[in-house]
């Protein structure tokens, strides 16, 4: 409200009341005309003028009775240094928490001040108190509750004055507030980078729980009590003191077994914040349990995921959360992450959609991620259907005879259902005091009776192993999985039987597969097929299955030629295996047809998909998602290859089949619809090609919403089409947009960015705006410079623009070797690609207007031999 | 219990300008006040409504001599209003932060809460709606701070403030539609 404003109002509001209602609308009606803000501010006005006055005086009286009911507290009113105490917020163990005012200012100044019971503390503590207290008051954080001053009472017990915070505890506030998951995973992060902050300062907080970070009205978070527990827990002798104060559902293991406290224990403590804050539930629960109970549950328990923990508000939490919630809080503190920044940069890729470092170099998983995105960059959307692994189906062939089978496979019936009917007992209400058990408790428990019980079955308890670890490792607990496996391999070695101890290397390798551990997973499955080659017929269906195993690992180490090598051998037996391996057959076919796109042996490559995809529609038809995506992987093929109108009908039949399968709200059909869009592109269809990129842009706007680095890669796949279409200034606004969302969502050298930059100044090219361009341009090439491996197409394409920008400038000698040099690297990655064309035009029309018509009209004869 | 005579000489240095005067006399002001709340439940007056004209009286009645210039008096009631606000903020809010955890667990804190919750957050939005109006208008602030914290009537702010009635009465009327449409009942 501007005072000159509110004087026209007061001017109104006045004149208005003298008159009687009808003289007082006609008015309003004409004030309306001149003045519609004027005239709607005093008829609200006007309203509110003729309510009676009850909620100005009723709260006031209301107050004031409270305030003269309240009981008398002989710390109120009393002063220290130079605040006084106004209002005693708490009263804990450790002390109390008043409200106070400094009463030397003018302005209301409201700090916190804690005292802290003089038994808490002796001597020398005090002094370290002192010391420690500077370094506190030094820190300066917008989401840190200040520390301004401290002293000590006559009894010598140490007070601090902090500032006074309002507002609720975080988890409260997420769900006061309902939030989101994204918001939520937002909100932490803020925490996460006061965390960092105090830690660039050498400051551990040591005691992070929901009740020390506060939220504000404006959703921002306020951690209190920074350091608080170090100044009064240092002493040897205060170590249990610290524990039994704190929270101890927060407390790391290092915390609990009194080992030396670090900032990766402040990580833990975030882990357990971020889980209650995405689950709703605290991973361990400790209250009331006696320090070697607390130190065996979180030393020696792995948390159940935080997805199973949740409740309703987070159903469906992703893979990726818990990954990062498991990884921050594992009970090793080396195994965390080794700060709260990279803790928080993981959550930063998850929002952005790029797969987080919790979940290691899992191979398919990036792929699955990534590679469906890369399609500007990296020329090639087929990667993203690189499949998710199937169950296998192992048969056991070290039992002979038919009688034999059955009558194993009879005991193993048995004693699974034994087994079950055991572990499920566990869960009955009446066997566990009512408290409610999880189905990975059951599991758990499982595996302890799993290790005493069935000794004289000992082939039955490795089926069980072998089971459990299935379990585990779709859990994604693989530390679990592995030692199961592992379990296996041994039983198989003391009983002699080879093939069981296969198996169990082979479950060895596919969980070190899942972990990242690539060296591992390959010697895992080299020495299973050793004992398998050893021992087994080779056309036996498990080598294969081991041998497409193995070719997954080389292919993920950048192994092609050993990974084409392995699945062809794995061919060789599995297309003369009967129909019951058809599901492997079909994904080694499948995972050849990849690994040979990407050598660029097109030919081949396109014969081993078509294969895959008949193979799987033969045995699975084509409503299945594993169909669904060597489609997708075919169609990919096709466009690259050139072979449009197949391409088109194949990823107009994924579209279909992707709605129809998996529902209008698949996180990812704009994929699929950005793909085509571009196929039809390249078809000149451009009415088509506009069709589907805006389809694909409203509908990742719809699923993923507006802040979203997808919504702008759409974006700019759609302003590139306008670009061509010569509509620079609908592309340019494209494009200015998505940068916009990509300085907020991926970091300032993502190659996305490059490749929007470059988009963006093409448009400015367009709309003569030559220097703005070549900023762009420059920004670009930056990114391409330090992103991609050198000689990159799309460097090359930064460069044309760049030269472009400069020439237009009046800097040819500049801009000749940039124009130069751009169009062969161009003509070879990109052959036939616009981007190619308009580098050659461009280097044309700088020789034309140079006048040196002599490389002019070579370029020129390029050009038209080219189209 | 301050002698009356120094908060009288306080209250003339104040309202002729000296700052100082003012700083020393506001925490005087404010204990007074709530003394004087709490001795009101506790005894002598049970059962009869607390408001706050009443205490502002008697704070005046305890505090100052009788013989002050009319000056110095608008200004006492100006200084009660703007402490009885204080007190009464302060108060709802360490009411609402303790409700709230206020940074400490929960089950640390001591006793049990009234149910004036919806009074405190009523009264705090008051407030701020009343910060917000002496952002652009500090004269209709302070004379609703006058009305409803120092509890005076129209008469007694006519007196104090100078103003004529017919002056009063619009400032205050346009005042309380404004602060009404800022508590936001009147969208």
């Amino acid at each position: 409200m501007t005072p000159e404003f509110w004087k026209r109002v007061e001017d109104a509001f006045d004149q208005a009341v003298k008159m009687d209602a009808r003289a007082r609308t006609n008015w309003l009606n004409s004030l309306a005309g001149q003045d519609a803000t004027l005239a709607a501010q005093v008829l609200r006005l006007l309203s509110a003028d003729s309510q009676d006055d009850e909620r100005l005086h009723r709260p006031i009286q209301a107050s004031l009775h409270a305030l003269a009911s309240d009981f008398d507290d002989p710390w109120l009113g009393r002063q220290l240094g130079a605040y006084r105490i106004i209002a005693r917020i708490a009263t804990g163990g450790m002390g109390a928490v008043f409200r106070a005012e400094r009463t030397d200012a003018q302005y209301e100044q409201s700090v916190a001040i804690k005292l802290m019971g003089s038994h808490l503390i002796d001597a020398d503590a005090r002094a370290r108190f002192r010391a420690e207290r500077q370094i506190l008051a030094r820190m300066q954080h917008p989401y840190i509750a200040r520390m301004f001053d401290g002293g000590e009472l006559e009894d010598g017990g140490p007070y601090l004055v902090m500032e006074y915070v309002t507002g609720m505890p975080i988890t409260e506030h997420c769900k006061a507030r309902t939030l989101s998951v994204e918001q939520r995973l937002r909100l932490f992060q803020k925490v996460c980078a006061a965390v960092a902050y105090a830690h660039r300062n050498l400051i551990v907080h040591r005691d992070i729980k929901p009740g020390n970070i506060l939220v504000d009205e404006q959703g921002d978070p306020k951690l209190l009590d920074f350091g608080i527990a170090k100044l009064l827990g240092d002493s040897p002798d205060n170590a249990t003191v610290t524990v039994q104060r704190m929270t101890p559902d927060y407390a790391s293991p290092e915390q609990i077994t009194g080992q030396p406290i670090t900032t990766v224990s402040d990580v833990y403590a975030l882990g357990v914040l971020l889980y209650e804050m995405l689950s709703g539930q605290r991973p361990f629960q400790l209250q009331g349990l006696r320090p070697a109970e607390m130190e065996q549950l979180v030393c020696d328990t792995a948390p159940t995921r935080p997805s199973e923990a949740a409740a309703t508000h987070a159903r469906g939490l992703p893979r990726d959360l818990d990954a990062v919630v498991l990884k921050a809080m594992h009970r090793d503190p080396e195994q965390r992450y080794t700060s709260v920044q990279a803790l928080s940069e993981d959550i930063h890729r998850h929002l952005n959609g790029l797969p987080v470092e919790a979940r290691g170099q899992q191979w398919r998983y990036i792929a699955s991620k990534f590679v469906r995105r890369h399609a500007l960059a990296a020329g090639s959307a087929v990667l993203a259907t690189l499949l998710a692994g199937a169950a296998m189906l192992y048969h056991n062939h070290s039992i002979t005879s038919e009688r034999d089978q059955a009558r194993f496979e009879a005991e193993r019936a048995q004693a699974v259902t034994a087994f079950l009917i055991d572990i499920f007992k566990q869960s009955n209400p009446d066997e566990t005091d009512g408290a409610t058990v999880t189905a990975r408790e059951i599991l758990d428990t499982g595996v302890q009776q799993l290790k005493q019980g069935l000794r004289d079955q000992p082939r039955i308890r490795a089926e069980l192993h072998h089971s459990v670890g299935m379990v585990y490792s779709h859990l994604g607990q693989y530390d679990q999985a592995l030692q199961q496996f592992a379990e296996v391999s041994a039983l198989g070695a003391t009983l002699n039987d080879h093939l069981l101890r296969a198996r169990g290397l082979a479950g060895q390798g596919r969980v070190q597969f899942e972990q990242g551990q690539l060296a591992e997973a390959q010697s895992s499955h080299q020495q299973a097929l050793q004992v398998q080659r050893a021992h087994q017929p080779g056309d036996s269906p498990q080598i294969a299955y081991v041998l497409n195993d193995l070719a997954e690992t080389m292919f993920a180490q950048g192994d092609y030629a050993h990974a084409d090598a392995y699945n062809r051998e794995a061919l060789d037996i599995l297309e003369r295996a009967p129909a019951s391996s058809r599901e492997y057959l079909s994904k080694t076919q499948h995972d050849l047809g990849v690994s040979l796109q990407i050598q660029g042996r097109f030919d081949e490559a396109e014969q081993y998909l078509r294969l895959a995809l008949n193979n799987a529609l033969d045995s699975f038809g084509e409503r299945n998602s594993n169909t669904l995506a060597f489609m997708h992987a075919l169609a990919a093929m096709l466009h690259e290859r050139g072979h449009n109108k197949d391409a088109e009908e194949l990823y107009l039949r994924v579209l279909v089949l992707e709605k129809d399968l998996l529902g209008e709200d698949y996180i990812d059909a704009d994929a699929t619809m950005t793909n085509l869009g571009r196929l039809y592109s390249d078809m000149e269809q451009f009415e088509q090609a506009e069709h589907f990129l805006r389809a694909a842009v409203a509908h990742v706007h719809r699923v993923r919403g507006p802040d979203h680095a997808y919504t702008a890669y759409d974006m700019i796949n759609l302003a590139n089409l306008l670009h061509q279409l010569e509509r620079p200034q609908e592309a340019y606004d494209l494009a200015a947009h998505a940068l916009e969302i990509y300085s907020r969502t991926v970091p300032d050298d993502h190659p996305y960015i490059a490749s929007a930059s470059l988009t963006y100044a093409g448009t400015l090219l367009d709309l003569g705006r030559p220097s703005l361009a070549e900023q762009a341009a420059r920004r670009a090439l930056d990114i391409c410079e330090q992103a991609l491996p050198e000689g990159h197409w799309l460097a090359a394409s930064a460069r044309s623009v760049l030269g472009e920008a400069l020439f237009l400038q009046n800097q040819p000698k500049s801009a000749e070797p940039l124009l130069v040099e751009a169009y062969p690297i161009l003509a070879q990655a990109r052959p036939g690609d616009r981007a190619t064309t308009n580098a050659l035009k461009r280097l044309i029309r700088y020789y034309q207007q140079r006048g040196d018509s002599e490389r002019a009209a070579h370029y020129l004869a390029e050009l038209e031999s080219g189209t | 219990m301050p002698d009356n005579d120094n908060i009288t000489v306080l209250l003339r240095q104040w309202s002729g300008g000296n700052v100082k005067a003012g700083d020393t006399l506001m925490p005087l002001v404010y204990d007074e006040l709530q003394r004087l709340a709490r001795r009101a439940w506790s005894g002598e007056n049970a059962g009869h409504t607390l408001q706050p004209t009443a205490l502002v009286h008697e704070a005046f009645a305890q505090l100052v001599n009788a013989q002050v210039e009319w000056q110095d008096r608008a200004h006492f009631y100006a200084l009660c209003a703007r402490m009885m606000r204080r007190l009464l903020i302060n108060h709802a809010e360490s009411r609402r932060a303790a409700k709230r955890g206020g940074g400490v667990a929960p089950e640390t804190l001591n006793d049990a809460l009234p149910a004036a919750d919806s009074a405190f957050d009523e009264m705090l939005s008051i407030d701020q709606a009343l910060s917000r109006l002496a952002a652009f208008d500090q004269r209709k602030a302070d004379l609703i701070e006058l009305q409803y914290f120092a509890g005076l009537s129209f008469r007694e702010m006519a007196e104090i403030t100078g103003l004529s009635s017919s002056t009063l009465d619009r400032e205050l009327r346009l005042a309380r539609a404004w602060l009404k449409t800022a508590l936001g009942a009147f969208e």
